[in-house]
């Protein structure tokens, strides 16, 4: 039986990570990712949870337990944030490398300096290059999901690739709602046990993982990943129809369009902000606006197919991005690669750009619906007046 | 060379060094690295073990035998001989070299 139960995002993720029987937990506390440490220690001291819990000296040595406990055969769950993850970056290049399935909760969190501890999308965004799926959570309800889902997409064997979840400091992670947690056997059904079909690293043997190639083969291998990355696109789709049929909740696959029927111009959302752009979106069209809101999901891999589908139909599309990259070509990651994935459609639409929410500031339905204003006036007029606009700037 | 399809998925197939025989996956052998080799004086090992412990690359282990250098692995580096407090450990002249 599912139950019903108030959750916060970070009490959701490591429901997911029970619900998805990990074998191996390796985590080093910071906030907002402590919550989940805490939980899990619990749940594995109390026996609810039969797991190796490990408490590493920091966060590069918990991303190389996690790449030797799944080279070893377990299922592995890992949770960090900001500077954290910063820390672990040279492993976090390893693990999808050596096409281990390890999934990481991240709580999207600014980095330092002048960052504190709310949400900016940048601690994940930076690692976009190096081969872990990025998916990108609204609410504390689609952590849980995803986080099942995430085992399921990683340890496919067309795919082998790490995943990251993404939720939002505070705003998800210490934000509860009323969370339905599925029911045990149903979830064994949907996700069988791990075992990987290539890589196999024998606990009862002295062995090591080495640098090194016999040939010269990087651009093979990265290419592989590549196609593996390719196949995730189907898998992360499929994946979510079949959750979908199992358990009654489907986020869309990579991206959720929102109200686009007819539209023409849409805002692009990613993470938390989603929650409040629906509202907005709503109450526009009830009042005519042709508007409609798409959820990026899935930032890696880039959901090219379904955006330039989207963009056949609109005049011009906003990409709200709570992030940034200083000295870009115009604007925020999300804009920059949405204007690739376009610039070879013909009829291609008008971009703006809106960063918007750094640092965990409070994006309110008003500013939501400025940004709305502004996508449908592009429409309306055929021109930008602004590519980037630092909406909550005080001047 | 082989092309992509036909090396093994992920780098970890052939990444994993299997010290002493280890099954499965492509082995990578390290010993091209060496210019000199460790030989072990068994007159003088008392087996204490050092040499296994600061062997970076794990390639001394303790055998019935006593403890036995695995030449495929050894790169030659040298840490053992110099840790070996009874100097039961010499480098030697690799002979491949002189091949050339």
């Amino acid at each position: 039986m599912s139950v019903r139960k108030l959750l916060s995002g970070n009490e959701a993720a490591a429901y997911g990570a029970k619900l998805s029987r990990v074998e191996v937990i390796a985590v080093y506390p910071i906030s907002p990712q402590t919550e989940i440490a805490n939980l899990l220690a619990k749940m594995v001291y109390e026996g609810e949870l039969n797991a190796k819990y490990v408490t590493p000296e920091g966060e590069h040595s918990v991303m190389q337990i996690c790449a030797g406990a799944s080279a070893g055969g377990a299922r592995t769950f890992t949770a960090s944030s900001s500077q954290g993850m910063a820390y672990m970056t040279e492993v976090l290049w390893m693990v999808p490398g050596l096409r281990l399935p390890v999934v990481m909760c991240v709580c999207n969190r600014s980095l330092s300096f002048p960052g504190k501890i709310k949400a900016t999308h940048s601690d994940s965004l930076m690692h976009r290059d190096n081969g872990w799926i990025q998916l990108y959570c609204e609410n504390s309800q689609e952590v849980l999901d995803t986080c099942i889902q995430a085992y399921k997409i990683a340890e496919n064997k067309d795919v082998y690739l790490p995943v990251m979840f993404c939720q939002d400091a505070y705003t998800v992670t210490h934000t509860s709602i009323p969370v339905e947690i599925p029911d045990q056997k149903m979830v064994d059904e949907f996700l069988p046990p791990y075992k990987h079909e290539y890589v196999y690293l024998d606990p009862n043997q002295l062995q090591e993982i080495i640098f090194g190639l016999e040939e010269e083969a990087e651009t093979e291998f990265r290419y592989q990943m590549e196609e593996a990355m390719d196949n995730a696109k189907k898998v992360i789709r499929e994946v979510d129809d079949e959750y979908g049929e199992m358990f009654g909740r489907r986020y869309g696959g990579l991206i959720e369009a929102y109200r686009c029927d007819n539209a023409e111009a849409v805002l692009i959302t990613m993470g938390s902000i989603t929650g409040t752009a629906r509202e907005v979106i709503d109450e526009m069209r009830d009042n005519g606006k042709k508007i409609g809101l798409v959820k990026l999901r899935a930032f890696r891999p880039f959901p090219t197919e379904e955006l330039r589908k989207i963009a056949e139909d609109v005049k011009a599309i906003g990409f709200v991005d709570r992030n940034f990259s200083h000295g870009s070509a115009v604007g925020g990651i999300g804009g920059i690669e949405t204007a690739r994935a376009l610039y070879n459609t013909k009829n291609k639409p008008l971009l703006l750009d809106f960063i918007i929410g750094i640092g965990g500031r409070d994006v309110t339905p008003l500013q939501v619906k400025y940004m709305a204003e502004k996508v449908l006036q592009a429409a309306r007029t055929g021109e930008v007046e602004k590519e980037v606009e630092w909406v909550q700037l005080r001047v | 060379m082989r092309g992509y399809k036909e090396l093994p998925i992920g780098a970890g197939g052939a990444w994993f060094s299997y010290a002493f025989g280890g099954g499965g996956g492509t082995v990578v052998s390290t010993w091209s690295w060496r210019s000199f080799r460790p030989v072990i004086d068994k007159e003088k090992c008392t087996e204490c073990g050092l040499c296994e412990l600061f062997c970076p690359d794990h390639a001394i282990v303790r055998t019935k035998e006593g403890y036995v250098v695995d030449y495929e692995y050894c790169k030659g580096c040298g840490i053992c001989a110099h840790e070996c407090r009874l100097k039961a450990i010499e480098m030697v002249k690799e002979t491949f070299l002189e091949e050339f």
